[in-house]
């Protein structure tokens, strides 16, 4: 058997099994029907060659030719019919589509007539080479005019698709170029121009592409009908060893190998499609997920930002009141005038902590590190937070380093709303004393210490302090404000810095101290 | 006096910032939409622009792409102010060219006075 038989042979196959499986993917849908149609129309072309082929008479070679024909007239045709169901153009191009069902089936009916093909002689390596008749030549203009026109289609639609869609029409227009290029050099021989036909060679490739492109969004299901090609290949030509058997033992042998490969084959399929199954789950969950996650974190932004418009107001109206820009507050006045603002400060920090915790959740948060004076950041912070402390009565005082430490590489914003965080709560749970915050350089480490003299921390407090929606008793007793995100929060933008967090107290009564330590690095 | 354009679509927060800027001694300039605010921005040449993010229509960020096209007002300064605190935002803004991505409900007026104040000196 030639080279050009066997790859005949294997297009037939091929072709036959892949009309059969997108047909049977979705017998309802146009697209699939009509890519059905095109296998078909393949599947006959082939089969006409392959026979062709191992003909050894020049009248079956042409009876042959007239089959083969039959398959290459309307191959251009139900392409072009599955094209425009693709892209959903079959109500605009209806002409092109039933001038092309007319004059392709006049073709057809003269098919078999000597006007199409007038005889077949000896060219190339071919024995029964066929020769144009009279009706060749317009069949020709016609099959090239609905090829660039099926080219020129996709690459039209390309310009205007998107997603998967895009990548389908790539991946069609990719295999349409290829095909019809190598079935565009079977037909320079029928005028005695002496180029070399591929178009059985290319004709695999490009059903492969295109049947790939259709279930590109099922990616997966494409190796199912690649090992079920294999399967049935392999199972095709060890089936035909086993029937030609020269002897007993090789029937027997030949026999049990094809068996055994049957139940390989099988279980191969099998396996595979249990696979696909389960990542075509796993895929469906992540996607879900990843919506969900989405969702929720616009949710949370645009929900934030309409929280906090009337908490803007509220805190900017209040503070030009406190200020005495609409007059001067008696002292009467002045106090619930402070207590609404500092609950709306309450509320405004307890946004900014879920906007945070939701940040953190979705793996959102950016770690933008750059050398910065840790000392400047904690002195700003205790002068802005010195009003709060001595209105309750409270010092607040700073022990800066003997020796200044130098830049570091840190979050500004970040470790700044972790130490504003933890001197205010200090500020919260201290009733009588204060608060002194120290910085000091312990080897290759940064660390912060913020102590104060309030109602400190159980053991059994410790445990849940740093994590979310826990507070410690005190914070229970004494404050009912704040979620318990905080100290959580504080702790993640510590990690983030490849610091440490932890508080330390000798229970309740006797006040505690945060520790915040951070690796010197520039 | 230091003239101060104030881009600011919800009203009671408009409203609020302009007595505040006004009380401090500048001279403002409050419009609702960033066309509008295009349009100040040529004819009135103020000293500083305070912009919200989120407007109707076109918002902040593309007022800064349009802003920093027109050769005439390119290199005004701006100080971006809004209660979107989204980091891919701030991120554009940032490199857009603002002195600072201020979210509203953090500062009080005054305080926003004082960082415009500081922007100017």
């Amino acid at each position: 058997m030639t080279f050009y038989a066997l790859s005949a042979l294997i297009n037939t196959i091929a072709s036959i099994f892949l009309g059969f499986f997108i047909y049977f993917q979705d017998r309802r849908k146009l697209i699939h029907k009509t890519f059905a149609l095109f296998c078909l129309a393949v599947a006959i072309w082939s089969y006409g060659y392959f026979m062709w082929q191992i003909s050894t008479s020049a009248q079956t070679a042409l009876f042959w030719l007239h089959i083969l024909m039959t398959g290459a007239i309307f191959i251009p045709l139900f392409y072009i019919h599955f094209l425009l169901a693709f892209l959903d153009k079959i109500k605009e191009k209806k002409k092109i589509l039933i001038f092309g069902y007319i004059i392709l089936s006049f073709f057809f009916l003269l098919n078999f007539s000597p006007w199409f093909i007038s005889g077949v002689k000896p060219k190339l390596d071919f024995a029964f080479w066929p020769n144009a008749g009279i009706l060749f030549h317009p069949f020709l203009v016609i099959w090239f005019f609905y090829v660039i026109y099926a080219i020129y289609l996709l690459i039209k639609e390309y310009g205007k698709a998107a997603g998967v869609k895009k990548i389908q029409i790539q991946y069609i227009l990719m295999g349409t170029i290829i095909g019809y290029l190598g079935g565009a050099t079977n037909y320079p021989l029928w005028y005695g121009i002496p180029i070399l036909p591929i178009g059985n060679w290319t004709a695999a490739v490009y059903l492969s592409i295109v049947a790939y492109a259709i279930t590109r969004y099922r990616f997966m299901n494409i190796k199912v009908v690649l090992t079920e090609l294999l399967v049935v290949v392999i199972g095709f030509v060890l089936l035909v060893e086993a029937i030609i058997p020269e002897n007993l033992t090789e029937f027997l042998f030949r026999g049990g190998l094809f068996l055994f490969f049957c139940i390989i084959g099988y279980l191969l399929i099998k396996s595979v499609m249990l696979e696909i199954r389960r990542r075509t789950e796993l895929q469906r969950l992540y996607q879900e997920v990843n919506k969900l996650s989405k969702a929720k974190s616009e949710f949370i932004s645009i929900a934030s930002h309409q929280l906090r418009t009337p908490l803007t107001a509220i805190k900017g109206y209040i503070s030009m009141v406190i200020e005495g820009a609409y007059g001067k507050l008696s002292e009467k006045q002045a106090r619930p005038m402070e207590n609404v603002y500092q609950s709306n400060e309450r509320l405004i920090k307890l946004v900014n902590d879920l906007l945070n915790l939701s940040r953190l959740e979705a793996g959102k948060i950016e770690f933008k590190p750059e050398p910065i004076l840790l000392e400047n950041i904690i002195s700003n912070i205790v002068e802005e937070l010195k009003i709060n402390a001595e209105k309750k009565g409270l010092y607040i005082k700073m022990l800066k380093p003997p020796a200044s430490l130098p830049k570091l590489m840190i979050d500004r914003d970040k470790l700044r709303q972790v130490i504003l965080n933890i001197i205010d709560n200090a500020i919260k749970y201290t009733q009588a004393g204060g608060i002194t915050i120290a910085l000091k350089q312990l080897d290759s480490w940064a660390r912060i210490t913020i102590s104060d003299t309030g109602e400190g921390i159980t053991k059994e407090e410790m445990g849940g302090l740093f994590q979310t929606f826990t507070r410690a008793g005190a914070g229970a007793n004494l404050n009912s404000e704040g979620a318990g995100i905080g100290l959580y929060v504080a702790k993640k933008f510590v990690e983030m810095h490849k610091g440490k967090i932890w508080a330390e107290s000798k229970g309740r009564g006797k006040g505690s101290t945060f520790y915040i330590e951070l690796p010197m690095i520039l | 006096m230091k003239k101060i354009l104030l881009v600011e679509d919800e009203k009671i927060l408009g409203e609020m910032y302009k007595a505040k800027f006004i009380q401090a001694g500048f001279e403002v300039i409050w419009v609702f939409e960033s066309k509008e605010a295009l349009d100040s921005a040529k004819k009135e040449k103020p000293d500083l622009i305070v912009l919200d993010i989120l407007l109707p229509k076109e918002n902040g960020i593309t007022f800064l792409n349009w802003l920093r096209k027109e050769p005439e007002i390119s290199q005004m300064p701006v100080v971006a102010f809004s209660n979107y605190d989204d980091p891919e935002t701030k991120k554009e803004a940032f490199e857009l060219g603002v002195k600072d991505y201020l979210i509203k409900t953090n500062y009080t007026p005054q305080e926003i006075v004082d960082k415009v104040k500081s922007y100017l000196k």
